[in-house]
């Protein structure tokens, strides 16, 4: 009885040996296999098609400024591969388009988390999609335009159009409005004499006729006296 | 409040900040008046003649530099190119076409990407994760199972052709022992070869399906060494070559168990004096072997004579700055270039320039003689790039430092000192010792050694028994334990300073330190902590003096700077906050200048005020350079080279360390731009728009003849020249001037005059005559 207990001891304890070593060798194999080495990033850039079909070729996906170098898929995707855990800025290289940064931080159990990049408050947090997308902000401008002469810029300049639009008032208009015939402009220099004379003594006398009836009679006719 | 005052500071900035843009951009229509660009590929390292069915015959190739190209094989034409890594992650291991397509390995053996050769898009690319990366891995075999066999230094894996997936991962048996380097396929199996170094050579027999180690034989030869040149050829024969014999042996796997040896000389017919013998992916039956004699220039020979291939040896170019194409190149046989701070350098001097007609212009390039290790100096025209003396001088002497005197001799040649590594000094040309003798009492030399980090002054003297020699005088030791000296930077030589002081808000002067001795060093190293830092001293090498030393903690290299006038800027790389930062240095006298006449190192003005600030780059920059003009009047533009691919042209005002951060009326009066933290990179300031340019190593930037232009040139893996005009082009008629439009004008004018003159005279006859 006790030899088979020793022996049923015995069995017992090198199984037991025999699966701590295997946990143990499975564990360390994990560790060697799972080394720091092997996070892969995945994202897509919008497409360019409508602007050049070979976009693809033209574009790559800078890390860390060209720590690592990430190319396109003919849809636009990419994968950076053989990443250990860190932060990485991740930018697109295009020489015409301008797309957003985004900052991705894997951490030591190989969770990625992709945000916004600020250099002024590295510690900020605003997250962006993961796999990436990235956001076009907008075409490359490096030109700027050339300063052309036209002829709006005389015309609209407030000098010429105090001086020059009242000069062409007064020539223009009387021209438009002047007749052919020398009896209707005769006519017309009468009625503008007519329309002119009596209308000075016209206000005055309504003025006064307003503001004291006979009085100003009264006085003439006291000075007439 | 703050917060208002704040925002109304950011619009000024904003305001000015727009100012300064649209003052700087190109037109669109001077794209390419005045610049140029090349992409290059680099030092070819494989290439493949495309065996698709498409009809334009095309090449594509990997380089050192690792970039993969296809060229048009007709005009060398780059069709398509794919920038990889500068690092070693980059470097392109193998390549290897498959149909209409190329697999490239990259990433250390890790990473294998598939590109359609014609177009350039990338099909697939994976990972085989188990495997650590090494620099060294072997080549891919395609199979007609369309699987791929890639070979690392410890695993052999296989990956599917059409998707990439990677179909099993083994490890290579005996991977302590043996050396694994080559492999052949047949149908269902793969072999493995590999050496011992002294004993044999084992054959693994590997399954093709599974991956697991069916069988491994040993063949004896005891002439294999690991550095025993091999090659697998495509019938399944495995050639080697012994040095020592100069056998050849050739191996049929898997039946064959002997080595079979032939003699080389029986093989090549005469006997040429074989030094070192490489071999090249010709046909499936022939090898061609590359064959290096004496001359330094590699020929590949085979049964039909085919493709010569010329190793490549530092060349010294002549471009045409207008246009870009190469005038004249030459080769300068047995040349190395010096190692000097983890960079490989040959010095260029000007010793004469075009001005002094009738005497041709020269110039030198100083190397290494790549077997003796003296120095070897080569003097050429530059216009034409023919040699001014009959062949290029060998010195007998190693050569540990270089200079140039500042005074000519009677040829209007300024002579170059060399010291070697017993102190004494050499000059070229012969004839200039007496240039030298006057020379031995105002020049001084500094070095720095970058392995003892010691920097050292000496002075010159003429000795009876030695001749001239060079002496200590000082030292200073930046402590080689924690950090390593990693730039050594001096101003140049051909810079004038126009203004002596700076004229503040309330119409005072504050008088800029200028030491035109001063050198900046710097140094990263890893305190006890292992945390990096980078500390920047500026030190004036007369003297020994050190002015003034900088230290940033937590921060990574590499540094760019830039040293002129009175000022420093560096980049680096703050590794607290994870990002790229700018500083910035000016050294002021202060308000009464000590000395009006000239500077002296030997009685020196007082400590100057060190005026600093730090901005934030939001982009990683790879070189940087500062413009130069000739008398030094327009403003100062910094350039640097991104890794995107743009040059910036920054002005230095922005980069200006009196910048406010809370402006004032004297401030605004001075025009001091307000302090914003990041310094962006607007679209308007780079100067070679869309047309980028990668992995630049430096940029150089020249005087041009107008005082207005410099001349910008940047090299590294492409090429791009261009002019800039910091403040505008002053003293240049616009490119848009409107001749035309004035010519027009004035003409017309005349004319009208002429014409309403007589009409004037006639009515005036007339009405006299009334």
């Amino acid at each position: 009885m006790a030899l088979n207990t020793a022996s049923m001891m015995e069995n017992f304890v090198d199984v037991f040996i025999l699966l701590f070593t295997t946990i143990v060798a499975f564990a360390a194999g994990n560790d060697t296999g799972g080394s720091s080495f092997h996070y892969s990033v995945e994202g897509k850039v919008p497409s360019l098609q409508d602007y050049y079909p070979d976009w693809t070729i033209r574009t790559r996906i800078l890390v860390n400024g060209g720590q690592y170098v990430g190319f396109l898929k003919h849809d636009g995707s990419f994968q950076v591969q053989n990443l250990a855990s860190g932060s990485y800025v991740f930018e697109v290289d295009n020489a015409d388009f301008d797309f957003e940064p985004v900052r991705v931080d894997i951490n030591s159990k190989g969770k990625i988390r992709a945000r916004k990049v600020n250099y002024i408050q590295s510690s900020q947090v605003n997250t962006v999609q993961y796999p990436l997308k990235f956001r076009l902000r907008g075409v490359a401008n490096y030109f700027q335009k050339r300063e052309t002469w036209r002829i709006t810029d005389m015309l609209m300049n407030p000098m010429v159009l105090m001086m020059v639009a009242p000069l062409l008032l007064m020539v223009v208009l009387p021209k438009l409005t002047s007749m052919q015939d020398p009896e209707s402009q005769k006519e017309m220099q009468d009625m503008q004499q007519q329309i002119q004379q009596p209308q000075m003594p016209d206000i005055a006398e309504k003025l006064t006729s307003l503001f004291g009836d006979s009085r100003p009679k009264s006085i003439k006719a006291k000075k007439v006296k | 409040m703050a917060a208002s005052t704040c925002i109304l500071n950011f619009v000024k900035c904003l305001i000015i900040l727009f100012f300064v843009n649209v003052s700087l951009a190109l037109y669109a229509d001077q794209v390419g008046k005045f610049d140029w660009n090349q992409k290059l590929i680099g030092k070819v390292k494989y290439a493949l003649f495309d065996h698709s069915t498409h009809s334009s015959k095309r090449i594509v190739v990997a380089t050192e530099e690792n970039v993969i190209a296809a060229l048009n094989s007709k005009t060398g034409a780059i069709l398509w190119r794919h920038v990889f890594e500068k690092t070693s992650v980059g470097i392109v291991h193998a390549l290897y076409n498959v149909g209409n397509d190329v697999v490239t390995l990259t990433g250390g053996g890790n990473i294998i990407r598939s590109w359609n050769s014609a177009t350039g898009v990338l099909h697939w690319e994976s990972v085989a994760s188990k495997s650590t990366a090494t620099d060294n891995p072997q080549s891919l075999l395609m199979l007609e199972k369309k699987t791929l066999v890639v070979l690392t230094s410890d695993t052999v894996f296989a990956v599917g052709l059409a998707t990439g997936k990677i179909k099993w991962t083994a490890e290579v048996p005996n991977k302590d022992t043996v050396v694994y380097k080559h492999f052949y396929t047949d149908l269902d199996n793969l072999y493995l070869i590999g050496t011992v170094e002294g004993s044999h050579v084992t054959i693994a027999t590997i399954s093709l399906e599974t991956g697991k180690v069916k069988l491994q034989t040993q063949v004896p030869a005891s002439w294999v060494l690991l550095s025993t040149t091999c090659k697998m050829l495509q019938s399944g024969r495995l050639i080697c070559f012994e040095p020592r014999m100069k056998y050849l042996y050739s191996l049929q796997p898997p039946s064959g168990d002997q080595f079979v040896p032939t003699a080389l000389s029986d093989v090549m017919g005469q006997l040429m004096v074989i030094k070192d013998v490489s071999f090249t992916d010709l046909h499936a039956d022939s090898v061609g072997v590359q064959v290096a004699p004496d001359h330094h220039i590699v020929i590949t020979v085979d049964a039909s004579g085919q493709a010569k291939l010329v190793k490549d040896l530092p060349q010294v170019f002549g471009i045409d700055n207008l246009s870009g194409e190469v005038i004249w190149q030459k080769l300068i046989p047995g040349i190395v270039p010096f190692q000097q701070l983890g960079k490989e350098t040959l010095p260029l001097f000007v010793l004469r320039t075009t001005a002094h007609f009738p005497h041709p212009p020269e110039y030198a390039v100083l190397g290494k003689h790549k077997a003796t290790g003296n120095g070897l100096l080569d003097v050429f025209n530059p216009i034409t790039g023919r040699c001014m003396t009959r062949e290029v001088i060998q010195l007998n002497y190693r050569v540990q430092h270089v200079s140039q005197l500042a005074q000519h001799d009677a040829d209007f040649v300024r002579p170059v000192i060399f010291v070697d590594t017993n102190k004494l000094i050499h000059v070229y040309p012969e004839t200039a010792t007496d240039v030298l003798m006057e020379a031995v009492a105002h020049n001084y030399l500094f070095s720095a050694d970058a392995d003892t980090g010691v920097v050292t002054g000496y002075r010159m003297s003429l000795t009876a028994e030695k001749g001239f020699t060079s002496e200590p005088v000082w030292s200073v030791i930046l402590s080689k334990d924690t950090q390593r000296i990693t730039n050594v930077v001096a101003k140049r030589q051909n810079e004038h300073v126009h203004s002596q002081g700076r004229v503040l808000g309330d119409r005072s002067v504050l008088y800029k330190y200028l030491n035109p001795n001063l050198v900046v060093f710097t140094t990263e190293g890893q305190d006890d902590q292992e945390k990096s830092y980078v500390t920047l001293y500026l030190i004036d090498v007369i003297s020994g003096q050190v002015v003034f030393s900088a230290n940033h903690q937590r921060a990574k290299g590499p540094v760019n700077i830039v040293h002129s006038e009175n000022w420093v800027v560096y980049t680096y790389w703050n590794q607290r906050l994870r990002r790229h930062e700018v500083a910035a240095l000016e050294m002021y006298e202060g308000r009464t200048q000590s000395n009006t006449t000239a500077f002296s190192s030997l009685a020196p003005p007082p400590t100057p005020i060190v005026e600093r600030q730090a901005y934030i780059l939001p982009y990683t920059v790879v070189a940087m350079t500062t413009t130069i003009t000739e008398k030094g009047i327009t403003n100062r533009h910094i350039l640097l080279a991104l890794a995107d691919g743009g040059i910036l042209d920054l002005p230095k005002a922005l980069l200006d360390p009196r910048r406010p951060n809370t402006p004032t009326a004297e401030h605004r009066e001075e025009g001091l731009i307000p302090y914003m933290p990041e310094i962006g990179a607007p679209k308007e300031m780079i100067i070679n728009y869309n047309r980028s340019v990668f992995n630049i190593d430096a940029i150089y930037s020249a005087p041009a003849g107008l005082e207005s232009t410099t001349l910008i040139f940047a090299y590294g893996l492409d090429l791009f020249c261009t002019r800039v005009w910091p403040s505008k082009m002053f003293d240049v008629l616009k490119d848009d001037f409107d001749y035309w439009l004035i010519s027009v004008v004035l003409t017309a004018l005349i004319l009208s005059s002429i014409i309403l003159q007589k009409m004037a005279a006639r009515k005036q006859l007339h009405a006299a005559w009334k």
